[in-house]
Order: structure tokens, then C-alpha cells, then sequence
């Protein structure tokens, strides 16, 4: 779903060449000028050969009888890794158009399966993605279509974009899997609950990307309860699972001792982390400046979701556990709590969305960085607002705990 | 080893009943001088102080130390049983890693509960200059905050050296509740200077549920800075409970 119902109407209109949404590029254009390689190459052909990352996707389109991919981009060795390593990404500065451009090339060779079909794989194709997937190195595969591979466009805020699908009568793998060996005993572990089979892989430093395969390729959980799970499910599933689990130990850690801000930005996200000394509680706001992806007025869309100390809370998305992860792997890290602010704001060079690793990679840089200390929370925020391009007022009187923090004391600040 | 026998078991129910408003799980220590109990509430906002010496029971024993960790969902629900008339009874045994609460009065009801093992939690200790003083009725408080609650979620104590003074405003309206020295529940006031301070209601209504077992509160506070309320038990037990304010911008 590209988008909403009034933008497509403004597509028809611009056929790609006005630009009337105002974005600096035709996401439409693009992806399909990145794909038609693809397809010149596929052309008439009903195989073909590359090396997955390991990637995958699932889709929830007919739930439960749905579709479970692997992608397969035109490369072969260990380079093909670079077609979904988020971290790699950030660090080298892949541009917005570099990533759709990567994505689009891939193949998702896709079969139709029954979400039961988890642990008693009736379909050779599903059984081939799920050896793929322990697989923590990218792994030589053969593809047989069953028809000619055709276009199909996904962009979409959460998952990260795919390219042509095809419709795969049989995949080979043409290699042995590396397989961790935590990952190896957990994924044969018909007793253990999927919940507490992430958190023990997440333990063993298993990548939370390699556990969201593994959960959305129905591979984690008790036998007859596991299933497989649309990625964009298994995604946010693993971001809280994981997050709930550091949250029960970030809780009773003793107060940071300073103001802290952190910042980053990339493909067009700006992040303003701001730690204060509180007791937990977590509030993002999520500012969509006009023109960026998903917004169609002139004024920004202002958004604000937030979780109390004692676990009170607004509606939380998708996007909320993406960037509540990393912050709370920071604080476990540095054996501290603390109340956070995570301003977010998708500037309109973001013109496609290309799914929310981007978040989680985003707070994650900002987070390794140094902070800048501060007194008093009302020069952090005049500092946050100096790199925001939305003016202050816009924002701020929409968060809640800044409300909270600024008028409730503690007694921490008259015991000492 | 511990082992005590309180007269009234409903003193006991409310003191818990406030106990829980502000944390789920806590920490009882006895030791030869009596039982006590300090806890903050995750918030840090506020902040109890339980002490019940040895001479307010009608039977202690105590060797040593013992550390009760309890929760206080299941506590409370236990403590709500106890009748008018009925003595309370705790008993520490380590060997179960139990509380046991007995009830004894027309007829002896024994409960237990698993206890917990919680670290024991620096508090800091609350040193804080209070510029004013006033003793009221436990009652007209508890009455006053009512009357507060129907307009605002916050209350503003205010002390001259005449009168203690609760205002509030919101969207409703505004209420006043004046204690004056002529007032009947007023028993002492003692405040040098004009002061004032805002607090949340919410923590004063959930703190009052301890009003059942006390008789008058002691207030104490300054412009701008936490409150200490004093609950005195029967016995010689002490009930504290300090509270950071809210300040108020324009």
C-alpha cells in the first residue's frame, strides 16, 4: 500500500513527471526503473541461482494461509550479505535510493502456506527457507519458478522493501548452513516457549534480525503451538519481548546522573535521545514534517505515544519498541534508569519508507555516540529544538511527561 | 525468630491498606526495639516511614533480626478479613519462609503467606527544615481532601500563623477548607512565616487510608517543599509519610 486512497488520486494526476506530492523523487518511478534490471534479466528464464543474506519475508495477506518467502539477490559469496545488513548500512552512509535500489533486485520467491504448517512442513519450499534461515552467513540457493516472476511493489514503514516476486515450485540449497550453535539447540527445542526461546537467544548475543527470522519462519515456541508469524508481526514481537525482559532489570537500577542527549540522523530521520535522572518512563514523539513519507498537508503530523513508570501507557506501535529497544539496551549497559524523551522527526528526504530497522539502527548510532551533559532540562530541550527543523512549539506542548516531570518533583531532590 | 501479638487487628488493616496504595512488595524489620517498614514508591514522589515499637504489642519476642518480605496485594487481602474485636498475631517462620497472621477473637483464624526475598533498599534518610507546624484531627483531614477532590486533582496547603489553609481550583470551580484557631479539629498550629505548597491528590487520598488507625496527623512543610505527615498509632506507633511537591509555573 503505497498510498493512501486521496495520494493515489494525485498519482494519476502526475504520472510521475509533475511531482504534485511535493517528494524529491517518484517513489513509484524509481523502484519500478530499479526493478526493470531485474526483470530483463529474469526474462523468460524459470530459475535462477544467487546467495540469500539469509532474508526473508512473510506477508499477512490471507491469514493464515499466507506466503513465506525467501529473497534471493543477483550475487553469489559472502558480499550477498550486504542485501539486508541494516548495520552496514548506517555505518557506510547507503543512501535512501542505494537501499530501494538493493532491495528492488531481489527475488522473493515465494510459496503459499498455512500458518500451522510451522512444525510439520508439508511444502519442500517452506522446509528449504527454514534450514536458510537458521543460517547466521549468507547461503548459495537455486530457484525454480513455477511462473514467470512479475512485479509487485511493497514499501511500507515496517518492513523493508522487497522486489519482484515469483511463485517457486522448488528451492535448493546449494551449500550447508552456518549455524550458531545456541540457534541449532534452540530451534530443536520442542519445549521451550517461543517467548523464552528469544530471550535465551537474544542472551547468547544471537542478532535481533536472525531472531525475528527465526520466529516469523515458525521456527521458535513448542511444537504444536509454533507458527509462522507475517514479518511484520514477528518484528514487533521480538522488539517488546526483548524490551520487557531488559525493562524488569533497567527498573530497579539506580538513577543516571545528568542530563543526557544524544543525537543522530540518517536517510532523512533525525533522533533526539534525551536521558533524564527519573525513574523509568518512556515517551517518543514522532514528528512527520510536511512532504515526508505519508503526510500530504503542509503542516507537520505530530504523534505521541508514552508508558509510565508503572506501566501506564498510550496505544504503543511498532515503531515505539523499535526505538525503545536499543535505549533500553543502553541503560542496562550503563546499570541505570532514567526517564526518556525520544523525539524522531522524518524529514522529506525520507521519501520512501524502507522499514524500521531504520529506528532501531538509528537510536542504536545515536546511543554510542558521547552525550552532551546538561543542568537543567530546559537547555537540553532548547538544544534538541536547535538541530530540529520543526519550530518548538509545534512539538513540545504535545508531550506528556515533560508536562509530568516539569511540575512533579521527587524527594530525591530535597533528600540529599 | 519473631513473634508478636497486636491488640487491634484493624490497626493493622489500615495501616497496610496505605502501605499498599504505594508500593506491591516491602520489607518488615524487626528487631528487639520493634517492627518497621521504610518504602518509596517506584515514582519517588512519596515516601513511608512505619515504625511499631516493641511496647505497642502486647507480646513481642524477637531474636536478633528478621527480615519480612511481603507482598502487599495478598497481605491486604488477608488483613481485610480481620474483625471488630480480633488481635492480630505475626509470626516469622524462617523454616517455611512464611508469614503467618493469626487472627484471634471468637474464633483463632490462622494465615500464611510465602515471603519474599527483597533487598533491603537504601533510603535516604529525610532531612528537611520544616518552617511550619499543625496537628489536626485525622477525620477532618481525611475530610478536607474530600472536599478538595470534587475540583481538583491537586491541593494547595497554605499556613499563616493564624490558620491551615487547603485551596483548589480547576475547571469546576474552587474550594477552600480553613482550619482557624477558634476550629475544633485544629490542636496546634505553629508557623513563623506565610508558607505554601501544591501536592498531588491522588497520593494524599491513597496515604489517608491509614486514618482509620490514627487519631491526628501532624503536617509539616515549607514554601515549595515536601510535606512529612506524622499518623500517631495506638500503642506508640508512628506512621510517616513524606510527599515531594508539585511546582507550579506560569
Amino acid at each position: 500500500m503505497p498510498h493512501t486512497p486521496r495520494e493515489r488520486g494525485l498519482c494519476a494526476k502526475c504520472k510521475g513527471s509533475r511531482r504534485l506530492c511535493g517528494r524529491p523523487k517518484c517513489p513509484i518511478l524509481f523502484r519500478v526503473e530499479a526493478m526493470k534490471q531485474v526483470a530483463i534479466n529474469l526474462e523468460n528464464k524459470e530459475e535462477m541461482f544467487g546467495s540469500t543474506p539469509p532474508s526473508t519475508l512473510v506477508g499477512e495477506w490471507n491469514y493464515p494461509q499466507i506466503y513465506v518467502g525467501g529473497l534471493i539477490p543477483p550475487e553469489i559469496g559472502d558480499n550477498a550479505a550486504f542485501f539486508d545488513s541494516p548495520r552496514l548500512w548506517l555505518v557506510k552512509g547507503v543512501t535512501l535510493d542505494e537501499i530501494i535500489r538493493l532491495r528492488s533486485s531481489m527475488v522473493n520467491s515465494r510459496t503459499q502456506v498455512h500458518v500451522r504448517d510451522a512444525a510439520f512442513p508439508r511444502n519442500k519450499v517452506l522446509e528449504r527457507i527454514q534450514e536458510m534461515v537458521i543460517s547466521s552467513r549468507p547461503i548459495d540457493v537455486e530457484v525454480h519458478f513455477e511462473k514467470r516472476p512479475r512485479f509487485r511493489f511493497t514499501f511500507d514503514g515496517i518492513i523493508t522493501p522487497v522486489g519482484v516476486t515469483a511463485h517457486t515450485r522448488d528451492l535448493i540449497l546449494a551449500q550447508n548452513p552456518s549455524v550458531p550453535r545456541v540457534v541449532d539447540r534452540i530451534v530443536c527445542d520442542y519445549d521451550l516457549k517461543a517467548s523464552q526461546a528469544i530471550l535465551k537467544l537474544y542472551s547468547h548475543g544471537i542478532d535481533v534480525y536472525h531472531i525475528q527470522r527465526l520466529l516469523s519462519t515458525g521456527l521458535l515456541g513448542i511444537k504444536k503451538q509454533r507458527r509462522i508469524v507475517p514479518t511484520r508481526w514477528s518484528i514487533t514481537a521480538v522488539d517488546k519481548i526483548i524490551g520487557d525482559f531488559l525493562l524488569k532489570e533497567v527498573k530497579c537500577m539506580p538513577l543516571i546522573n545528568e542530563i543526557l542527549l544524544f543525537h543522530h540522523e540518517y536517510l532523512g530521520n533525525h533522533y533526539e535521545i534525551l536521558l533524564i535522572p527519573r525513574p523509568y518512563s518512556f515517551e517518543m514523539i514522532e514528528i512527520w514534517m510536511p512532504r515526508s513519507v505519508w503526510v500530504s498537508g503542509k503542516n507537520p503530523s505530530v504523534f505521541v505515544n508514552w508508558e509510565l513508570h508503572d506501566g501506564r501507557a498510550q496505544e504503543m506501535d511498532g515503531g515505539y519498541y523499535a526505538v525503545r529497544l536499543p535505549v533500553l539496551e543502553y541503560l542496562r549497559r550503563i546499570k541505570r534508569q532514567a526517564c526518556v524523551i525520544a523525539v524522531r522527526e522524518i524529514r522529506p528526504e525520507y521519501y520512501a519508507p524502507v522499514g524500521n530497522w531504520q529506528i532501531r539502527e538509528n537510536v542504536r548510532a545515536a546511543l554510542s555516540r558521547n552525550p552532551e551533559v546538561f543542568d537543567d532540562v530546559r537547555e537540553a530541550i532548547a538544544r534538541m529544538s536547535s538541530r530540529l527543523k520543526t519550530s518548538l512549539h509545534l512539538w513540545l506542548p504535545k508531550s506528556y511527561l515533560l508536562k509530568l516531570l516539569e511540575k512533579q518533583t521527587i524527594l530525591d531532590s530535597f533528600l540529599r | 525468630m519473631f513473634r508478636a501479638l497486636f491488640h487491634d487487628a484493624r490497626t493493622w488493616r489500615y495501616v497496610v491498606d496505605a502501605i499498599s496504595t504505594l508500593v506491591d512488595e516491602g520489607l518488615f524489620k524487626a528487631t528487639e526495639e520493634g517492627l518497621r517498614l521504610r518504602a518509596m514508591d517506584p515514582s519517588h514522589v512519596a515516601m513511608i516511614d512505619f515504625e511499631m515499637p516493641r511496647d505497642a504489642f502486647d507480646e513481642y519476642e524477637c531474636e536478633g533480626e528478621a527480615k519480612i518480605g511481603v507482598n502487599f496485594d495478598e497481605m491486604k487481602k488477608i488483613m481485610r478479613r480481620g474483625r471488630s474485636g480480633d488481635s492480630l498475631e505475626l509470626i516469622h517462620d524462617a523454616d517455611k519462609k512464611r508469614l503467618i497472621l493469626r487472627f484471634r477473637g471468637k474464633s483463632v483464624r490462622t494465615f500464611s503467606i510465602p515471603l519474599l526475598e527483597l533487598e533491603e533498599e537504601e533510603l535516604p534518610e529525610p532531612t528537611i527544615e520544616f518552617k511550619g507546624l499543625a496537628i489536626v484531627t485525622a477525620k477532618a483531614l481525611n475530610e478536607a481532601i474530600k472536599d478538595i477532590a470534587i475540583t481538583s486533582d491537586y491541593v494547595k496547603i497554605q499556613m499563616t500563623p493564624d490558620a491551615l489553609i487547603l485551596t483548589a481550583s480547576g475547571e469546576s470551580g474552587e474550594v477552600k477548607v480553613e482550619f482557624t484557631r477558634e476550629s475544633e479539629a485544629l490542636l496546634d498550629l505553629d508557623a513563623s512565616e506565610e508558607i505554601s505548597a501544591t501536592y498531588t491528590l491522588s497520593y494524599l487520598q491513597d496515604v489517608l487510608k491509614v486514618v482509620g488507625a490514627a487519631d491526628t496527623v501532624k503536617l509539616q512543610f515549607s514554601t515549595n517543599m515536601p510535606i512529612r505527615l506524622d499518623f500517631n498509632l495506638p500503642g506508640g506507633g508512628r506512621f510517616t509519610y513524606f510527599l515531594a511537591p508539585r511546582i507550579e509555573t506560569e
